[in-house]
């Protein structure tokens, strides 16, 4: 069973088109990475495979269940393009913050116990911010605050990541460190779905790249094909 | 029904939610003026604006501590889910909070609380008592759990205080406790600054 398939999918607004029978599936343990120019429905496409928004046709099945049914929350993470622009002031700690990825597990009026408490600590190794557990995190470098919401996302031990531009608003080396650990996570089993323009990542962590045009369909291939089509066009142009 | 209209107006516009309280606000104060001509007492008018401590019956003060008490349970019930939607909603949606109905609680207990409160310490700083207490908590507290109790702590010690003063030098309640709080506030922001030079 594919972990992620999309078939046929389509979407637009009142006054565009954004996707058009988008067909693609990835199996458990992949890297995905979906690169576009802007406009050409990356964000878009991730938020109907999580079914914030719903498509103008075609069927989304993750894990074999239509997306629209499906209520298994603590298989699935998503780490959004809001995770690093929210309010700087919001008066949490990092290990309040990491906790909130339990409820998916945990759900309504369920205490959390000593157990919950040591996933919160393992998820903080991993990602390396076990010592800054205290700090508020307004006072993090973006950098941080990134591996903060990855181990957010990881605290449940989901199945498969969903991550829209994580990279965004961070320094080179915060970027390539974010890339490396999201490289580790896939080795250990962890599917990874990313919204990226950071080739470096494309090129070295990811198996496979969702490249979406701006008339709306997509091409999925393989990082190594994305990676030769890339050298060839830069060639191509510079001579 | 002004919190549930406040509620439906930041859903349709979420990027500007607070066009939502200066909308129904706004009306709410042009239904008021009108109002007001109609009026032949306006002492009771005021009272409404500015809080009176002699306004409330023995059976209000009884509703109000019961009411309170149903307040505080639901807030300890829905703490965590109510963190959740405060710091990212579409996360909170995607772990499976429940984010529409407990919005819906969330605005019926604001609702309540407004109501209560604004009997006594009036409807015109209703909103400065709410918001203080958090901003003289937020810059003391390590942490989320933290903030809430000393938000709490904080509104109750301006609320006791600001009603002893009004007792004993006859001034409008509302005033005087928001007073103090704006004060209270002053003195973390500047022991704060000088805090952190040396």
């Amino acid at each position: 069973m594919n972990i992620l398939d999309v078939k046929d999918l389509s979407f637009s607004y009142p006054d565009k088109s954004i996707l058009h029978r988008l067909s693609f599936s990835i199996e458990k343990g992949d890297f995905l990475c979906i690169i576009g120019t802007n406009g050409t429905g990356k964000s878009t496409l991730l938020k109907l495979i999580l079914n914030i928004i719903q498509p103008t046709e075609g069927e989304i099945r993750i894990l074999g269940t239509p997306s629209y049914k499906f209520k298994d929350y603590s298989k699935i993470a998503y780490v959004s393009q809001k995770a690093t622009s929210f309010n700087r002031d919001f008066p949490a700690t990092v290990k309040e913050i990491v906790q909130l990825g339990l409820y998916s597990q945990k759900g309504f009026l369920k205490k959390y116990t000593s157990s919950d408490n040591e996933k919160v600590i393992s998820a903080l190794k991993r990602v390396g911010m076990y010592e800054y557990k205290d700090k508020k995190i307004g006072h993090l470098s973006g950098g941080q605050q990134q591996r903060v919401f990855i181990a957010k996302a990881l605290v449940s031990s989901p199945d498969i990541i969903f991550l829209d531009e994580p990279t965004v608003g961070i320094d080179i080396k915060a970027v390539d460190s974010i890339c490396c650990l999201l490289g580790e996570l896939n080795k250990s089993g962890i599917t990874i779905v990313m919204v990226t323009h950071d080739i470096s990542s494309i090129l070295y962590h990811s198996n496979k790249v969702l490249l979406l045009s701006e008339d709306g369909k997509g091409e999925l291939m393989s990082a190594y094909e994305f990676s030769s089509n890339t050298i060839s066009n830069h060639v191509h142009h510079t001579h | 029904m002004s919190a549930l209209t406040i509620e439906y107006i930041r859903r349709s516009f979420p990027n500007y939610s607070e066009i939502a309280t200066a909308i129904v606000l706004s009306f709410g104060v042009g239904v008021a003026a009108v109002f007001s001509g109609f009026v032949k007492n306006s002492a009771n008018f005021n009272s409404f604006l500015f809080g009176s401590i002699v306004a409330i019956s023995t059976l209000e003060l009884i509703s109000v501590v019961i009411l309170s008490i149903a307040v505080i349970i639901t807030m300890l019930i829905l703490y965590r889910e109510l963190m959740y939607i405060a710091f990212d909603e579409e996360g909170a949606v995607l772990s499976g909070v429940k984010v529409k109905r407990i919005n819906l609680v969330f605005t019926l207990l604001t609702a309540i609380v407004v109501s209560i409160a604004a009997r006594s310490v009036g409807s015109l700083v209703i909103s400065s008592l709410m918001i203080i207490p958090v901003a003289c908590a937020m810059l003391i507290s390590k942490s989320y759990k933290q903030n809430l109790i000393l938000s709490v702590v904080f509104a109750l010690i301006f609320t006791i205080s600001g009603l002893l003063v009004t007792a004993f030098y006859d001034l409008k309640p509302g005033g005087t406790i928001v007073l103090i709080g704006i004060a209270v506030l002053l003195v973390i922001v500047v022991a704060g600054r000088k805090q952190r030079r040396y």
